[in-house]
């Protein structure tokens, strides 16, 4: 009968058990706080105002990219440069150790 | 024409399926990939109060926030690499070099 049964996965399956009550609390307490606090039940509106300036959604993100947020996207550019460059001397390091 | 709080509701269970992976998950990987769908939760709510307000600031937000995000990728994933190459596994119950 419980050969059928795998019971290593309904193992593994009840020790999911109280990380799922413990995420459904959040989410409940997510719902809750969202919903009986605001009263925005209101619809998408038409972007009227991006859509009469700019011909379409991309036109607008990337014109208000490279005028008024030109200084975020430079910063940002180093940021990534950064990350990849210590990504990149971190998994050489380790990868010189080994090998040699 | 969708309502916002059908995107907010959206939004909060992405975020609350990534903390359920986030406390239940052993494996790094499988953390890193709960950690990038609360951020894209996030990313959804900047989407839908950019439309809903009719101002395409969000969605620019939208797409510094997702640069951000593959730098934390990177990084902690050079991170788990070291991991791996140190104790020989990424599973996050043995990764106790932090403790007090």
């Amino acid at each position: 009968m419980f050969d059928m049964f795998d019971m290593d996965d309904l193992k593994k399956a009840i020790r999911l058990i109280p990380h799922a009550i413990t995420s459904l609390v959040f989410l409940a307490g997510l719902y809750l706080a969202i919903f009986s606090n605001t009263s925005w039940f209101a619809l998408f509106k038409s972007p009227s105002y991006v859509l009469t300036k700019y011909e379409s959604g991309s036109v607008a993100i990337g014109e208000h990219m490279f005028t008024t947020y030109v200084v975020p996207f430079e910063v940002l550019s180093l940021v990534l440069l950064a990350a990849f460059v210590g990504a990149i001397y971190i998994a050489i390091k380790g990868w010189r150790r080994e090998n040699s | 024409m969708i309502p916002v709080m059908y995107v907010l509701a959206l939004a909060m269970t992405v975020f609350a399926i990534g903390v359920f992976g986030m406390v239940s998950a052993r494996s790094g990987i499988r953390m890193m990939m709960s950690i990038e769908l609360m951020l894209n939760s996030a990313n959804i709510n900047l989407v839908a109060f950019s439309n809903y307000h009719d101002d395409i600031s969000g969605q620019v937000f939208a797409l510094f926030s997702i640069a951000l995000a593959a730098a934390e990728a990177v990084v902690g994933f050079a991170i788990l690499l070291m991991i791996f190459r140190h104790k020989g596994a990424i599973n996050v119950d043995t990764i106790n070099i932090l403790r007090w």
